[in-house]
């Protein structure tokens, strides 16, 4: 007998179809757009025009980029006749640059303040060597004032997704138990895991046409604010200025938050599976999302204040303490601030909490009896 | 597109075979080694009081439930071990029908007909006109009744041409004609298509013009098996109330009998009397023959009760 085959993509289709069916899907892509459109409002009412001259009429990126890169090689020479003093006489010149002298500091101090001065002095200097970059090139004066710029900065957008998305993914599963229709798609012959997966990649199907939609108006409003006006993205590397197309910074501002998205939705997934209720997996999965990150770095602060490992362990494991990893990404320069760790362990916990999430899920979706 | 060709099973050929089925919640044993097949061909009424384990025996079959002990097989192969291949000759309908209220009833069936190969537009239309809901097809489901439910119920569980088709309390909320239709329609289907058709029911009566065998179940256990009229006919004199509405109801009282609890009360004007259905007409010549007055004569079905357990006893397993 030849095996009978049923095909799993048609089930997929079911599971994008029976959403897109529902109001509230309907209301979440009018939120959506209502949202992007305020934000471009918003921008549009705020935008200032910036510095004027003399005469009132506002500066060119021209003239911007001069005065900055004057007060650029200021600053730097100022920290430089700093350093030779520390280095001459150990006399500590605060590197606020006010004139007041520190006493003699004490050797380890010292080391310090050579070290913090030179850091100054060697970001400055790529902060110069890119606006020289751009005085070059004639290049906007930054490009968060281009059309992209504005895209990027409407990343945050993602956030509202992953409420969304949270929504679908509990509703999608446990609705099917409280209407009842579960017996109705597991009478069919796909194995219960096959149902499951199905109905997971029909939540990122809405949740990727929502993230479309929002990066479309972000760019759409960019243009409209801005005009078509674009820049690099220009980060200072291995002793050279890097240049970066900036509509991929856009797209990996959206997709950097978008790994929040994934996360807390299939820990909602995850709750609507095993409890096959929505109000518990939506309220908990929200709840975390909103407190997580805090609960997070207070433990971190308790433990390191107060020298209790265990906090710190914890706040180390973590999941809300890397699921934004854009510090570890976009990294414009050295002088950003780094979280301690390295992205490779950031990404293993975010790896191994998302798996536990996945296989419970299954697992509670698979084997309990279904009344 | 082709699925696997139902081989068109032969009339009275075993197509679901449930074996020693054991099930418990915690640990409370609700079937005790419950075994029965269904035929090829024939309607086979599954009969026990509520709660006596018939809804968790059709989610085992259907493979909702997992058994603690026994085995299910269609069509030879094992539910569990080969769930795909199995669940593909069933069409259920387990408790009420419960749809995707927001969507019509036709986006509903393209929805399940998406999911196996050969069930194309034309065959979901076929299946609307013959249970009978081609003119509110169109309207959500939310405005269905549970009648209308139950119709598309019964649509969506006989879309992909089951061997198999098992329906739990299919007359729930149906109108006597739309028993009459769901009657028709499954004899059409068992006999023309050669379905194996299982139907739960906790009323005897409706099932003794649809089936052709019965299995009756109580406390978890099958306690009767066997041909539909030759159950009936073992199960012999079969006791019921009459309820004799009379002129003087304390005088037919006394002439029937005086009261005795659980035979003979007397229920304002009427007195019920629990007695055979061949006695009837000498009770009705006694009233007559001392000048009461008899006003009507109803007769109630006998307790299920009393009928599943003589049942039982009168031999009417295989």
């Amino acid at each position: 007998m030849n095996r009978a085959r049923f095909r799993f993509l048609p089930l997929v289709g079911n599971e994008f179809i029976k959403p897109m069916q529902r109001i509230s899907t309907f209301v979440m892509f009018g939120i959506v757009v209502l949202v992007g459109f305020l934000g471009i409002l918003v921008s549009s009412l705020t935008q200032t025009t910036g510095a004027t001259d003399s005469n009132g009429s506002p500066l060119t990126d021209r003239q911007i980029l001069t005065d900055r890169i004057q007060q650029e090689q200021q600053a730097i020479q100022r920290q430089q006749s700093n350093l030779a003093s520390l280095l001459d006489k150990g006399v500590y010149e605060s590197i606020v640059g006010n004139d007041r002298l520190q006493p003699t500091l004490a050797p380890d101090e010292l080391k310090t303040a050579i070290a913090e001065t030179r850091f100054v002095i060697s970001s400055s200097g790529q902060y110069l060597s890119i606006d020289q970059y751009r005085l070059d090139r004639g290049l906007p004066q930054s490009e968060d004032s281009t059309a992209l710029g504005y895209a990027a900065s409407q990343g945050w957008i993602v956030q509202l997704l992953t409420v969304f998305a949270v929504v679908l993914a509990a509703v999608g599963v446990a609705s099917e138990f409280t209407g009842g229709t579960i017996r109705l798609l597991l009478t069919r012959p796909f194995r219960r895991w096959k149902i499951l997966l199905s109905k997971y990649i029909g939540v990122y199907l809405i949740a990727l046409c929502l993230l479309f939609l929002s990066v479309g108006i972000a760019l759409l409003g960019g243009v409209m604010l801005r005009g078509f006006t674009s820049s690099p993205y220009l980060t200072f590397v291995n002793g050279a200025v890097h240049a970066t197309p900036m509509i991929w910074i856009v797209l990996l501002r959206f997709a950097l938050a978008s790994v929040e998205l994934l996360l807390i939705s299939t820990m909602a997934f995850m709750i609507a599976s095993v409890f096959r209720t929505s109000g518990l997996s939506i309220g908990l999965s929200l709840f975390l999302m909103f407190i997580g990150g805090t609960v997070t770095s207070a433990m971190a602060n308790l433990g390191k204040s107060y020298d209790i490992p265990i906090l710190q362990t914890l706040a180390k494991f973590s999941m809300f303490a890397y699921t934004d990893l854009s510090p570890y990404i976009l990294r414009r320069d050295m002088a950003s601030t780094v979280p301690e760790g390295s992205l490779l362990f950031a990404v293993t916990v975010l790896v191994f909490y998302y798996f536990a999430f996945v296989s419970i899920a299954f697992l509670g979706f698979s084997k309990r009896d279904v009344a | 597109m082709t699925m696997d060709p139902v081989a068109v099973s032969v009339k009275g050929e075993s197509v679901v075979r449930v074996e020693r089925l054991v099930k418990r919640f915690g640990s409370r044993v609700v079937l005790h080694d419950v075994g029965f097949e269904i035929r090829a061909g024939e309607v086979l009424g599954f009969i026990g009081p509520n709660g006596s384990g018939k809804t968790t025996t059709i989610r085992c079959i259907a493979g909702l439930m997992r058994m603690d002990a026994g085995n299910v097989r269609i069509l030879g192969h094992d539910v569990h071990a080969d769930f795909e291949r199995a669940i593909a000759q069933v069409g259920c309908l387990v408790e009420n029908p419960e749809f995707y209220k927001y969507m019509t009833g036709l986006t509903n069936l393209k929805l399940f007909a998406r999911m196996y190969p050969d069930v194309d537009a034309s065959r979901v239309d076929q299946v609307v006109v013959r249970v009978g809901l081609e003119n509110r097809i169109r309207s959500r489901v939310k405005t269905y009744s549970l009648g209308m439910r139950q119709r598309l119920g019964i649509a969506q569980a006989i879309l992909h041409r089951p061997a198999v088709l098992l329906l739990d309390e299919p007359a729930n909320g149906l109108d006597p004609e739309g028993i009459r239709d769901l009657r028709l329609l499954l004899r059409s289907l068992a006999d023309e298509e050669g379905m194996a058709i299982l139907v739960s029911s906790h009323l005897l009566s409706e099932l003794e013009q649809l089936c052709d065998r019965v299995v009756v179940l109580r406390s978890g256990r099958v306690i009767g098996e066997g041909d539909m009229a030759s159950m009936l006919a073992a199960s012999g004199p079969v006791a019921c109330e009459v309820a004799f509405t009379v002129g003087s109801p304390a005088h037919a009282l006394e002439i029937l009998g005086g009261e005795r609890p659980g035979l003979s009360r007397l229920e304002g004007e009427t007195v019920v009397v629990t007695c055979l259905r061949e006695e009837v007409p000498e009770k009705v010549a006694a009233l007559v023959g001392v000048g009461i007055a008899v006003l009507s004569v109803v007769p109630t079905t006998a307790s299920l009760e009393d009928r599943y357990l003589q049942m039982a006893g009168g031999g009417g397993v295989e």
